[in-house]
């Protein structure tokens, strides 16, 4: 047996909910550890500060000095570096914040928290990121598979399409034809179509496709009678205003 | 240990999120006790702000991974008691079945995968050697029965896609509830055993500090729906009225607020549940509880632990009950206008009391929101408690020292996520 992969899971700001999902591979999640050495995670007290890993799995996004130093290290520490989830990928909910007026960012001053320019940032926007599991929370059939391609050297790939060829798949109704505002044009899929599938529209978690049609969707969504104050906000749930300049100078 | 030390923990442990202790110990005395929440406030009070109502429960569903269905749910409660929206019979029973998926999803993995090391003298569940590997499928099973429920009803695990205002977008069918009652029924025995276990665990601490106990009041053990809060210094308040009891507190060295009820410190969550309502559990958890040989409640913080293993089985066997009767049909989404109004919802998230407040326009935008999560209710507890323990244990080295701190902390499932879900502060 070659040697084990040297993994480490992060977490900067975010709700922790895709390091859960970690244990959501239930019995896969074991025979992954036949191949996958955890060697630092918090939730498992591996205290190895300074060891060299193969995989950086790295959840939330950068709120803080503090946040932007620890993931700075890491991506000193690891061969490949892994955004994980929603936060991390996209910048996700957090996002909102980044939106909110100047006065209300600005009554975080205070010493111990000292925050990056009042804004929220996804990884990328300061180092090097070499694969993402997308989603909110990301999906475990994807996680196993970057183990395993890792493992064997090779740096996974997106999927390139959106949402909607999943829907067509899986034969789901569209949603928008029944005056539901989805996200489904606009967004990558990889998801398996999950939320339309259980006719809930999709707010955009996997991030936005390079070559989305915003436009015509916004055309849509006003003929449906939404207000535009309602679809910015449905726009913006998970990514920033597609609509003007994606992300304000760092 | 010294009696005179200055003493911290950095980033501990298995624990939801990211907090620091600081302990300042003279004369075998603590003089000074800081759980600092070292996370970045997360603004979320003020990200829902000028949000459509509709999309409230998707946001906020993201303040934690663990409990995200409670906050989904707190929110749907507090948005549909503004707006006088009175969602099914049929919707109200999926939601009710969701929570006994995350109760079970929650406090296994704490006893499982964060307290159960603890006991073991074991580093971390990968850790584990032959003889225990066993209890890591124990805990992956009850979790899976939990999230198995979850995934049926909402999609998937976490964060449900489904669940709206006043409705269900689409409900499991009958083939999915079936496949969950298999699932429950095959994690009976295991709920029990969680709780022989835990039990053997608990007549080890004797440490004990008295507190106060603040819980959801109604029937059957109430989860969710909440009308009522109850404390164990006999006090009790309609929901509406709850802020008044409830003071949040700012606290300099750690950016998630403190709480006191009725001006003294308390605790919320499993411990609390049993204390104040013990007599509604499923009967088959109250025949475990008294199989006991720790009597609970009792003022031992560790015995949160045994608390949730007691829960496990109420949740099992409640979730059983509601899902062999549940039949689902299509239903259509009500008609909703919106109007300026304000509503509370409170429920019980598995750490405790959780309470949302949001405040709505006459376009149906919000204008108002308040949140209380139960971490930020039990962190002055946790810091009374410390300072009454630390000195019954100065005798020891400092690493078993500082071990038997971390095993008290994290007997609180502490969820530092939630925590700094704030912003509403103004720092001087």
């Amino acid at each position: 047996m070659p040697k084990k992969l040297k993994a480490g899971f992060y977490s900067l700001a975010c709700c922790e909910g895709c390091e859960i999902v970690m244990f959501d591979l239930e019995e896969n999640f074991l025979k992954a550890l036949d191949f996958v050495e955890i060697v630092d995670a918090r939730l498992f007290n591996g205290k190895h500060p300074g060891e060299k890993l193969d995989i950086a799995i790295v959840e939330g996004c950068v709120e803080s000095e503090v946040d932007k130093k620890h993931l700075l290290e890491i991506r000193e520490r690891c061969k490949y570096l892994v955004a994980f989830g929603a936060c991390a990928t996209i910048i996700g909910i957090p996002g909102i914040r980044n939106a909110l007026p100047k006065e209300i960012q600005k009554k975080l001053k205070r010493k111990a928290i000292i925050p990056v320019k009042d804004k929220a940032f996804p990884i990328s926007a300061f180092v090097k990121v070499d694969a993402l599991l997308q989603g909110c929370p990301a999906f475990t059939h994807e996680i196993l598979d970057v183990f395993v391609k890792l493992y064997h050297g090779i740096v996974p790939k997106l999927e390139e399409v959106p949402v909607c060829s999943e829907c067509r798949e899986r034969e789901n109704p569209c949603l928008l034809f029944e005056g539901i505002p989805c996200l489904g044009p606009v967004t990558y899929a990889g998801c398996k179509a999950l939320c339309p599938s259980e006719r809930a529209q999709c707010i955009g978690c996997r991030g936005f496709t390079e070559d989305g049609n915003f436009e015509a969707l916004r055309k849509k969504f006003q003929e449906m009678g939404i207000p535009k104050k309602e679809i910015y906000n449905l726009f913006t749930y998970f990514n920033p205003d597609p609509f003007t300049k994606k992300m304000e100078e760092k | 240990m010294h009696q005179d030390e200055d003493f911290s923990i950095e980033n501990i442990t298995k624990i939801e999120g990211h907090a620091s202790l600081d302990l300042k110990v003279r004369s075998g005395k603590v003089e000074s006790c800081e759980f600092r929440v070292t996370e970045s406030h997360r603004f979320f009070e003020d990200m829902v702000n000028g949000r459509h109502f509709s999309q409230i429960p998707l946001i906020v569903s993201r303040i934690c991974g663990l409990c995200s269905s409670s906050h989904l749910t707190t929110a749907l409660e507090a948005v549909e008691d503004a707006l006088e929206v009175e969602p099914s019979e049929q919707t109200k029973s999926l939601r009710r079945l969701s929570i006994f998926g995350e109760f079970l999803k929650s406090h296994s993995l704490h006893l499982y995968m964060l307290a159960l090391p603890d006991y073991l003298a074991k580093e971390s569940v990968l850790k584990f050697g032959e003889k225990e590997h066993h209890f890591i499928h124990d805990g992956l099973n009850l979790k899976k029965a939990g999230t198995d429920i979850l995934t049926a009803l909402g999609g998937r695990p976490h964060h449900t896609v489904n669940y709206r205002v006043g409705h269900v977008t689409k409900g499991p069918n009958s083939e999915k509830l079936v496949a969950i009652l298999k699932g429950l029924e095959s994690v009976r025995e295991k709920a029990l055993e969680t709780v022989h276990l835990f039990d053997s665990f608990a007549a080890k601490h004797p440490f004990e500090r008295k507190t106060n106990f603040v819980a959801l009041k109604g029937k059957n053990y109430p989860l969710m729906e909440g009308q009522a809060i109850h404390c164990s210094d006999k006090t009790s308040v309609e929901k509406d009225g709850l802020m008044q009891h409830l003071q949040e507190v700012v606290v300099p060295y750690s950016t998630a607020k403190n709480a006191v009820f009725n001006g003294k410190d308390y605790v919320v969550g499993a411990l609390a549940r049993i204390a104040l309502n013990k007599n509604q559990l499923h009967p088959e958890a109250r025949k475990a509880l008294k199989g006991c040989s720790t009597k609970l409640p009792n003022k031992s913080p560790f015995s949160t632990n045994l608390a949730q293993a007691i829960e496990l089985v109420h949740c099992v066997e409640s979730a059983i009950d509601l899902a062999k009767d549940l039949s689902p049909r299509n239903e259509p989404a009500p008609k909703i206008k919106p109007k300026a109004c304000s509503g509370v919802g409170v429920t019980e998230a598995p750490r405790g009391l959780l309470y949302h407040s949001y405040t709505l326009d006459g376009k149906g935008f919000i204008t108002e929101s308040n949140m209380v999560i139960p971490t930020q209710q039990n962190i002055r507890s946790i810091e009374l408690d410390l300072h009454d323990f630390v000195p019954t244990i100065l005798s020891k080295p400092r690493e078993k020292a500082a071990l038997e701190m971390e095993k008290l902390i994290r007997a609180y499932d502490p969820c530092i996520s939630c925590s700094v879900h704030f912003l509403k502060v103004n720092w001087t």
